[in-house]
């Protein structure tokens, strides 16, 4: 051992001992509520990877029909791009109402049919589809989640002007995903992500919003 | 609200290595508690997020690699960037630090004339009394890095406290380390 060692080791806060309980639970809140964040940044991570691609198969596509402008292809214009944007009106998965129970945080009227609540935090309701094993409330993918906005993030973002109970909000479709923002009555923001698989319109993801809740036990998130 | 199992194995980790993550972490800051606890938080919050790929064999080597990036990110960033304000005070009382002893006073000014890396460097191998090569993969550098790194931290450390009145003398800094999990 060298005296630089004994001296560091003489001084300085003590390493025993355990941390008080609420210090512990500071720890956890601020690590579930980083975990949130790095999702949202997943889900524009994908999105904007998805619009990239769009942008390159569009110039793709005006190339080879330019390029190929002598020959005879012009069936190739309208090709592309539009398929992809239109994905999800075809089989789009119905609301019945939900006679369940209640999660904390959030309570809901309707939910897809053949989907049930799965698990619920603070910041998030999470909806699987029946046969679904993942109750992680830490896991988005796949799933109907309704999540408090952070207190960091103002305004309504972009995307289709609608109106959810009387106020407005915003629809926009990123990757397939199906993404609504507004304020509930109660002042929290609230952010629906309704996953490829149900093919919803802005319809009927603002018929889904009507019917959720925010309650007492939950609270805006951070960053 | 559901606690899952990731949140058990998390909150087990906290309780059992939080303070001795505060103390290196506090070494790392100078002496500043403040900064300390910050940079404990922010290491412990990465944690979480990536809590399912580390592995639980080397989750004290993620600890202390996360608490040194946290100290690097600091020095890029600056704290200001962190801090927001809030319309309400929070309920909790803040404990004051304890009043720092002249040794301690000493010891952490000469750390604080150090650069950050080689001020981590040399905290990891004579404080954590960690390897070389376990130092080197906290701080993602090679272990001749590590050497040199800690040899002219060591030298500037000696002459800082020499002068401050607190002789210590030469020791190799290449004798063995014993490695501990902190």
């Amino acid at each position: 051992m060298s005296d630089i060692t004994e001296l560091f080791q003489a001084i300085g806060p003590d390493d025993a001992g355990d941390p008080a309980a609420a210090t512990v639970a500071g720890d956890l809140t601020r690590g579930r509520t980083a975990l949130v964040r790095a999702h949202r940044r997943a889900v524009v991570r994908r999105s904007m990877f998805a619009t990239g691609s769009l942008v390159v198969a569009a110039a793709v596509a005006v190339t080879a029909t330019q390029v190929g402008g002598g020959s005879k292809a012009p069936a190739a214009v309208h090709h592309g791009p539009v398929q992809i944007v239109q994905h999800h009106h075809a089989s789009a998965v119905r609301l019945v109402d939900w006679t369940g129970q209640q999660l904390a945080g959030f309570t809901v009227d309707q939910v897809p049919a053949g989907w049930h609540l799965s698990t619920s935090t603070q910041f998030a309701l999470l909806i699987t589809a029946d046969g679904s094993t993942d109750n992680d409330p830490d896991a988005f993918v796949g799933k109907l989640a309704v999540l408090t906005s952070s207190v960091d993030e103002h305004g309504l973002g972009n995307g289709d002007p609608v109106t959810v109970n009387g106020v407005p909000g915003r629809v926009d479709v990123q990757d397939g995903t199906v993404l609504l923002r507004y304020n509930d009555p109660n002042g929290f923001g609230v952010d629906i992500q309704a996953p490829p698989a149900l093919h919803w319109t802005d319809a009927q993801i603002v018929a889904f919003a009507e019917g959720v809740h925010v309650t007492g036990n939950a609270v805006h998130s951070h960053g | 609200m559901v606690s899952t199992e990731r949140d058990e194995e998390y909150r087990t980790y906290v309780v059992a290595r939080r303070a001795s993550l505060v103390r290196t972490a506090t070494f790392l800051a100078c002496g500043d508690h403040h900064v300390a606890e910050d940079l404990v938080q922010t290491a412990l919050m990465r944690m979480y997020v990536a809590w399912p790929r580390v592995r639980k064999d080397t989750v004290d080597a993620y600890a202390r690699k996360a608490l040194v990036n946290a100290l690097i990110d600091t020095r890029r960033r600056g704290f200001a960037r962190h801090e927001y304000s809030r319309a309400d005070l929070p309920d909790v009382v803040a404990l004051e630090p304890p009043v720092p002893t002249d040794t301690e006073h000493a010891v952490f000014a000469a750390l604080a004339a150090l650069p950050a890396r080689m001020r981590a460097a040399v905290i990891l191998r004579h404080l954590s009394e960690l390897s070389v090569a376990q130092t080197a993969e906290a701080l993602g550098c090679s272990e001749g890095t590590v050497k040199s790194q800690t040899s002219r931290a060591l030298d500037q450390l000696r002459d800082s406290l020499t002068a401050a009145g607190l002789p210590i003398g030469a020791r190799s800094i290449d004798e063995p380390a014993t490695a501990r999990t902190s």
